[in-house]
Formats: C-alpha cells, structure tokens, sequence
C-alpha cells in the first residue's frame, strides 16, 4: 500500500471510523461482464462515426439562405459596416465635387471665353450636329463687319473671277441667268 | 505473472503528436485511463448506462481536443478535469428534466439501486448513496476523490483548481455528514 492510501485510511479511521470499517467492504457498484475490454473499442467506434458525420456536414454546399445570411452577416461586423459607410459618404462627397466643377465649366462657355477661332473650328468639325435653323441664324451675322470682314478685290482680279465663273457655267445656266 | 509496467503520459503524448501513431497513442490512453475514468464519472452519476454514455462523450471530447493540450499541465489532471465537467454538465440537465421532491429523489435512488442488476451493495452502501445524494456537488466530488479513488489533496488540488487546505476541510465536512446520516438512518 502506497503512503498515500495509508493516510488517507489513517485519517478516516480518526475521523468517522464507521465509514472505514465499510470501506473494507466488496465492492458496491459492478458492470456489465467484458465491459472494460470493449470500452476501448466502442470509444474508437464512436470517434470514427463521430468524424465521418463532421465530414460529411463539412462537405454539404451552403444553401441560398445560408449563403445570403453568411453575407448579411459578413456585411454587418462592425469592420465592413464602418467600411461601407465611409464608402456611401466618399461617393456622395465626390458627386457633389464633380457638379460644381461641371457647372463651372458651363459657366465659362456661356460667359464666352472661348475665341471665335475656337466657335468656327468646332463648328466645321460638328456640322452635321447642328440643325438648319442654327446654321441660318449663324449665317445673318455675315453682314457684321466685325465678324466676317469685307474682302477687298482689284478690278483686274474681278473681272477674271466673273471670266472664270463664266467659263465654268454652260449656256443653258446662263440663259437661264440671264 | 508480473504486470508490465504502465506507459508513461509522456510516452501517450510522443504517440499522439506524431500523425503517423496518433491512432496507437490514443489507443493507449484508452486503455491507461478508461477504466478509472468511468468509476469516477460512475459515482458521480450512479447508473451504468448514464456512465457509460457520460465516459464515451468525455473521451470523444479528449479525442477532438487533444491536441491543443498543453504539456505544462499533467494528463490526468486534464483528463479527469474533462470528466468531472462532462458528469456535472449531465447532471445538471437531468436535474432539469425532472421536477421531485427531495423525499421524493431518497425513495426513488433506493429503488434503482434495489432494482440495479450492476449494484451489488449491501444495505450500508445503500446508506452510503443516499448520503452522497444529499451532499452538495463539490463535497460530493471531493468525497469520492479521497474515499473511492485515494487520491491525495495534491493531486485533487491539481484537477479542481482548490487550495489544499480548502478541499481539507471539504472532505472532513463531507464525511462528518455521511456519518450523522448513517446515524440519523439506523435510529
């Protein structure tokens, strides 16, 4: 007997010598015959249908629902929602940065800071995207000098330009001009 | 024929960490450890079957965390501490499911100890149950660290986590009862 159990019985027998005395007694509680040399098996069993249920758990694809919940959930930690709303409000504040600017730019097109040379040369490139009306309106300032300014020519050079109209037109267009 | 000399935990856990043996090592904790952990949980819940159910849970639970053993503390502290868990977690949801008195719970155990094919018990020992009955959980648990399982104060400090000197007193309290209710009993 160990020093251990002696004390302990030492101690019993000081302290409730009936209960020593019973301890001595055979054993109360039995189990079942060959109990102790299956335990170890059935334990072993138990681990193994244990796993493979685990995996096969493991192994079943998420359903919709289990999907669209992991990704509210996801969505809603408190470091993606944070995240989210600094997102939302960067976009706002950039929408509202982007208008001004526009509407500046707008501005300086209406106020005419572009030069006329600029207005004719996107004309001639755009003309197909403007309407006849726009181009007829355009074509009454051609009276103003300070636009189109009048082209002065020497005689000689107007009679040879007459002479080349003349030339280039055939008889019938200039009966008919005449 | 001389019995072989018990494997050490050392030598369990050099099995288990190696993935090639840990099958082996496991195996040879089983059967180091089995048999002294079913009679703890066993007289903390009395009946054969809950035991039975009670140790394979507990093992299943070793089995899944043993890895995360940490070396520092002994295996069998772990182990029992596991089992002493699993045996009060399955008593406290019995004790939900049914709903007696305590009159009630007295005559109920001498029937199933009377009825028990696995209690061999002579009249005292059933004296003996019933008095443990009535023992708070933790008195209860010392009790039969000390009395069943000679264990000494160190170890059992070990496993509850309790001062030496607290389970002492523990204990005397424990047995101090048992004995005025053997003599409440044959009065």
């Amino acid at each position: 007997m160990k020093k251990t159990d002696k004390d302990i019985k030492k101690e019993l027998e000081e302290i409730a010598p009936s209960l020593a005395k019973l301890k001595d007694t055979g054993p109360d509680f039995t189990v079942p015959k060959d109990y102790f040399q299956n335990l170890t098996d059935d334990i072993l069993s138990k681990i193994g249908r244990e796993a493979a249920t685990g995996s096969k758990q493991e192994k079943r694809p998420p359903g919709l629902w289990e999907q669209i919940s992991a990704w509210m959930a996801t969505l809603f930690k408190p470091q993606f929602a944070m995240g989210l709303a600094a997102g939302v409000l960067l976009m706002i504040a950039a929408f509202f940065v982007f208008q001004t600017e526009i509407s500046n730019k707008e501005s300086v097109v209406v106020q005419g800071d572009l030069t006329e040379a600029e207005i004719a040369d996107y004309v001639a490139l755009h003309i197909d995207d403007f309407d006849a009306e726009l181009l007829i309106g355009l074509f009454d300032d051609l009276d103003d000098p300070a636009i189109y300014p009048s082209i002065e020519l020497e005689d000689q050079e107007l009679e040879e330009a007459v002479e080349d109209v003349l030339n280039e037109m055939d008889l019938q267009d200039l009966e008919e001009l005449l | 024929m001389e019995k072989p000399p018990e494997i050490t935990d050392d030598k369990i856990l050099t099995y288990i960490r190696n993935p090639n043996s840990i099958d082996l090592g496991f195996r040879l904790l089983l059967e180091k450890y089995q048999e002294r952990l079913y009679w703890h949980i066993r007289r903390l819940v009395t009946d054969h079957e809950d035991a039975n159910d009670v140790v394979q849970n507990c093992f299943v639970k070793v089995y899944k965390s043993i890895g995360n053993f940490q070396s520092r503390a002994k295996l069998y502290t772990w182990l029992y501490r596991i089992a002493t868990n699993e045996a009060i977690t399955f008593l406290n949801k019995k004790a939900k499911k049914q709903v007696s008195s305590i009159d009630e719970e007295e005559t109920n155990l001498s029937n199933k100890l009377q009825a028990d094919p696995f209690f061999d018990g002579n009249a005292a020992q059933v004296i003996l149950q019933k008095a443990l009955n009535k023992l708070p959980e933790k008195q209860k648990i010392v009790f039969n660290l000390r009395y069943f399982e000679e264990m000494s104060y160190a170890q059992m400090s070990d496993i509850l986590e309790t001062s030496t000197g607290a389970l002492k007193a523990s204990y005397h309290h424990a047995v101090k009862k048992i004995e005025r209710y053997f003599s409440e009993v044959q009065i």
